[in-house]
């Protein structure tokens, strides 16, 4: 259950045009916080804008939380000039993360800013095979590309413009490796989720799905941020983003 | 020294019936069944929580996009998505009877039967301190704001529940009507206890990159800062123009802003999409106004209500 806590802000500089990497100290919150939750961040002491920003987790350890952003709105602008020192209001940890237990090899599929939560569950998981896949390069290593690397994981990677790893998709780079998967965890873009989601299903792979929407709440009080998810019996309902998720078992959600 | 132990503020407040230790509760929609909140805030801290919205059958609600921020504000879409009144009260009931609180049960429903219907079913169940009558929700094709915007309709729905409970009910009446006082005078005439207002206003925003509106429902509720000046007009218009308290509600994030609805005219206050901003604000609310009470020599808070008004 998330709380909400007093982070004092240790480093935020700029990795890449447009991306943050937001390093906070918050000894309760790096002690609580799982792989795959994320922090609901107040970006004004204003009314605007209103709502705080929901950011996954990038790392966490000892006392430091670290979230890894990229400016897309006034929010994340206005957290970008955020300086050492200062304190911001953070509400977490929040959702359920991924679930870290499992049976065989660990498959992770990122693709583009979905590839920073990943560093964190990396962490966590025995010696994870990490398929990742971005615009460029460069986007690839700043989004956590070069960390997962630096922890001396296999990477696989696949670009749009073919200048790291190989030219094409990530999902293509699944396709190949599904076979040694015991389970597979995704974060990023849902065009992505959803074709891993079916070569998992396909395969009969268990495979855990993060998922973003916008939020308000965080804690499951509104339900701003639903998804259309099934039971086993076929029967649909609007599950939360905020608390049944972000992650969801990729035969539970309602592709189409 | 610490001017509490010399005077103690009376903050307790009487809702048509609803007695809250405080005068500051939560709307209903913005707080869930009450459970989600609980970690962030004793709900001991609160006069009262009104519960997300419940219908006679379940209802799944909208499709996403749900929620769009603007200027000092934001629209949402839900509708009503509840697990119906049978569930909730097998389910929810339980540990929503539990909490620390007066508990104000929302409903909505497409006739007037079902809002009869559900207002009995929950005063059976028991654990209900009082009913809140949504007959002003943007986001649902029937019933709902139809009920609120017709001053018949809106009497024949408040005079249904009135006649199947004895609970003390509250009429949740919509902004978005040309004269809020009309509508008022019909539902206090048919028996409401108390008054709450303003539901969120009816807006809408378009994604100029798409040109395609922003909510899949297109329209949505206006609610947050962005409207407190309305719903501080109308609350002002609608205390004087009826005798039952005013719940009031429209933007409120901190203890100035309650109390200017207070001064208003409302009895008790309702914080709403200020809970998603600061999970603390109910509680940084009651100890604003008992400050601004110690500060101004006032024993008890009733003496505020309507005070910038009343002679």
């Amino acid at each position: 259950m998330g709380r909400l806590l007093k982070a004092t802000v240790l480093a935020n500089d700029q990795v890449l045009s447009g991306i943050y990497k937001l390093v906070l100290a918050q000894e309760w919150l790096a002690g609580e916080a799982k792989p795959g939750q994320f922090l609901n961040i107040r970006v004004s002491g204003a009314s605007a804008p209103l709502l705080r920003r929901p950011l996954s987790i990038h790392y966490a350890t000892g006392n430091q939380v670290e979230v890894l952003f990229q400016v897309v709105g006034e929010g994340t602008k206005l957290l970008s000039q955020v300086k050492p020192g200062e304190v911001l209001d953070v509400q977490g940890p929040l959702g359920n993360g991924f679930e870290l237990n499992g049976k065989g090899p660990a498959i992770l599929v990122g693709g583009g800013m979905g590839i920073a939560p990943l560093v964190f569950l990396a962490a966590r998981l025995r010696e994870p095979i990490c398929l990742l896949g971005s615009r460029n390069g460069q986007l690839l290593s700043s989004s956590g590309g070069a960390r997962l690397q630096e922890m001396g994981l296999e990477l696989q990677i696949a670009t749009d413009d073919g200048s790291l790893g190989r030219k094409g998709l990530v999902t293509e780079l699944l396709e190949q490796t599904i076979d040694k998967a015991g389970r597979i965890y995704t974060c990023g873009p849902k065009v992505m989720l959803r074709e891993v989601a079916r070569l998992a299903i396909e395969h009969n792979i268990p495979c855990q799905v993060s998922l973003e929407e916008h939020m308000a709440c965080g804690v499951g009080a509104c339900l701003g941020c639903v998804c259309q998810t099934k039971t086993v019996q076929g029967d649909k309902r609007h599950s939360r983003v905020c608390t049944d998720g972000p992650v969801f078992e990729a035969r539970e959600v309602v592709w189409e | 020294m610490n001017r509490k132990d010399d005077q103690a503020v009376k903050l307790a407040v009487n809702l048509g019936g609803i007695f809250l230790r405080n005068p500051v509760t939560t709307s209903s929609g913005t707080y869930g069944f009450g459970q989600e909140y609980a970690a962030y805030l004793p709900p001991s801290e609160l006069g009262a929580i009104a519960l997300k919205g419940l219908t006679r059958e379940p209802k799944s609600g909208n499709q996403m996009p749900r929620l769009a921020e603007t200027p000092s504000g934001m629209l949402n879409s839900i509708g009503l998505q509840n697990p119906g009144i049978e569930k909730f009260i097998a389910d929810y009931l339980p540990q929503v009877r539990e909490l620390p609180t007066k508990i104000i049960a929302n409903i909505s429903g497409n006739s007037v039967d079902d809002y009869a219907d559900v207002a009995g079913r929950l005063e059976a169940a028991g654990g209900i301190d009082g009913i809140e009558i949504n007959i002003s929700c943007p986001n649902v094709k029937h019933g709902g704001i139809q009920f609120g915007t017709n001053p018949l309709m809106a009497a024949q729905v408040t005079k249904a529940v009135r006649d199947n409970t004895k609970l003390p009910v509250i009429v949740k009446l919509s902004p978005n009507v040309t004269d809020v006082t009309e509508i008022a005078r019909a539902v206090v005439d048919a028996g409401a206890d108390a008054l709450s207002l303003i539901n969120t206003l009816l807006g809408m925003a378009i994604d100029i990159k798409t040109r395609k509106p922003v909510l899949a429902n297109i329209m949505g509720g206006l609610s947050g800062p962005a409207v407190k000046p309305v719903a501080v007009r109308m609350v002002w218009q609608v205390a004087q123009a009826v005798k039952v308290p005013i719940l009031g509600m429209g933007g409120i994030l901190t203890a100035a802003d309650a109390l200017e609805f207070i001064l208003a005219g409302a009895t008790a206050v309702a914080i709403g999409t200020g809970n998603f901003v600061n999970p603390a604000a109910p509680h940084e609310v009651v100890a604003g106004i008992e400050a601004y009470c110690l500060d101004n020599g006032i024993k008890d808070v009733n003496e505020l209500i309507g005070a910038a008004w009343r002679r």
